[in-house]
């Protein structure tokens, strides 16, 4: 096995735990203070309009902001922020709505595979659910995303009925499109991994849209690997990351860098990587298995 | 080597816009904002942060002369 650095040898004693990690972000995002500030907003995927919401929206105050043709600087600076830094490694680890497919991949039901032409949906939803849409039709048109965002479903129209059906008053149901998103959405996140984050998500495109220059970023190192493809058997995500290390689809869950020889290990702009051999396509003796 | 340096140069160049941006939206970027009513003429300066708090409440929207208001909170539309 290729020798790790520090900060790879702690994301690989961590890696078994991201379901923990991401838990512990609820504790983040769910606001057990009651603060609910919501002047600021939170990089992952979760409705302000949720009784349960510390922070915004990114994506909801993006379309807000663009049906009242504003520009929301600083959601666009925090989005760029984020994305430079780390790219999408909050969706692999602190998203909510992420966690909450997770949990529902973990039933055992038979998963289908998702093509991955229908990740270019993402761009679909961004362009025009997000930004054009609102910004030509306004906030009313039913295809404004928040209108059809099952986060926003599950989130906050359900528990808006039924605290008003605990208080008697009369039920506002969302409309026949967004109940057959939420239940279109409960049935394929125990058919599909993560269909919403492949599929749909337009914050999980913009963050992956950095994952190419980050700071923080995967490496593959061809010396150290032994073409033995446990990396793409790893990833869920139907990505072949000794290819794409930093690929767009990626959420950054670093399954793949549990490999055995070491080849994907995370890495940052600061590590400087020793070389271990002169002419670096050669693999050493070292990675390669004994013939 | 070089491709991280390459990596490092385009992390600084979008820190630097992301920090930018920042700045000038928490300090600078303020909006004039009137109440529901019609005939109130008060005029708010509203920073980016009260606007986005006004958005996340639904309560943020442009009359028919294109002027932003404020209306009481409402929920989200679902």
């Amino acid at each position: 096995m290729a020798d790790k650095s520090r900060f790879a040898r702690f994301f690989a004693r961590l890696q078994p735990h991201r379901l923990w990690v991401q838990t512990a972000f609820l504790f983040v995002w769910l606001d057990p203070l009651g603060i609910r500030y919501h002047a600021v907003c939170a990089p992952v995927f979760h409705c302000y309009a949720c009784p349960l919401a510390t922070f915004g929206c990114p994506i909801g105050v993006l379309a807000q902001f663009s049906a009242l043709h504003l520009i929301p600087f600083v959601t666009v600076g925090l989005l760029i922020l984020i994305g430079a830094t780390v790219g999408s490694l909050f969706c692999g680890w602190a998203c909510p709505f992420g966690l909450l497919q997770d949990l529902a991949a973990r039933v055992p039901t038979r998963k289908l595979e998702l093509p991955k032409w229908t990740g270019h949906f993402r761009f679909v939803v961004l362009g025009a659910a997000v930004l054009a849409i609102p910004y030509f039709f306004g906030e009313e048109h039913p295809l404004f995303i928040c209108r059809i965002c099952p986060a926003g479903g599950l989130e906050a129209a359900l528990p808006g009925i039924a605290q008003q059906a605990s208080a008697g008053e009369p039920i506002t149901w969302p409309s026949a499109l967004k109940i057959g998103v939420i239940v279109t959405f409960l049935v394929a996140i125990f058919l599909f991994r993560r269909p919403w984050c492949r599929v749909f998500c337009p914050l999980g495109l913009i963050f992956a849209g950095f994952n190419r220059v980050s700071a923080f970023f995967l490496h593959f190192n061809a010396e150290n690997c032994t073409d033995c493809k446990r990396c793409g058997k790893f990833c869920e995500y139907n990505i072949e990351p000794e290819r794409s290390p930093n690929d767009l689809r990626c959420i950054r869950c670093l399954e793949c860098t549990l490999c055995g020889p070491g080849a994907l290990v995370p890495s940052t702009i600061l590590h400087r990587r020793r070389k271990t051999s002169a002419n670096p396509t050669v693999p050493s003796e070292k990675a390669r298995p004994a013939v | 080597m070089k491709q991280t340096q390459v990596r490092a140069c385009v992390v600084s160049v979008l820190l630097l816009w992301a920090g930018a941006l920042l700045v000038y939206g928490s300090a600078f970027h303020q909006q004039d904002v009137l109440g529901q009513d019609v005939n109130d003429l008060t005029v708010t300066q509203a920073s980016e942060f009260a606007l986005n708090r006004a958005v996340a409440a639904g309560a943020l929207f442009r009359d028919a002369f294109g002027t932003l208001r404020i209306k009481p909170s409402r929920a989200c539309p679902t």
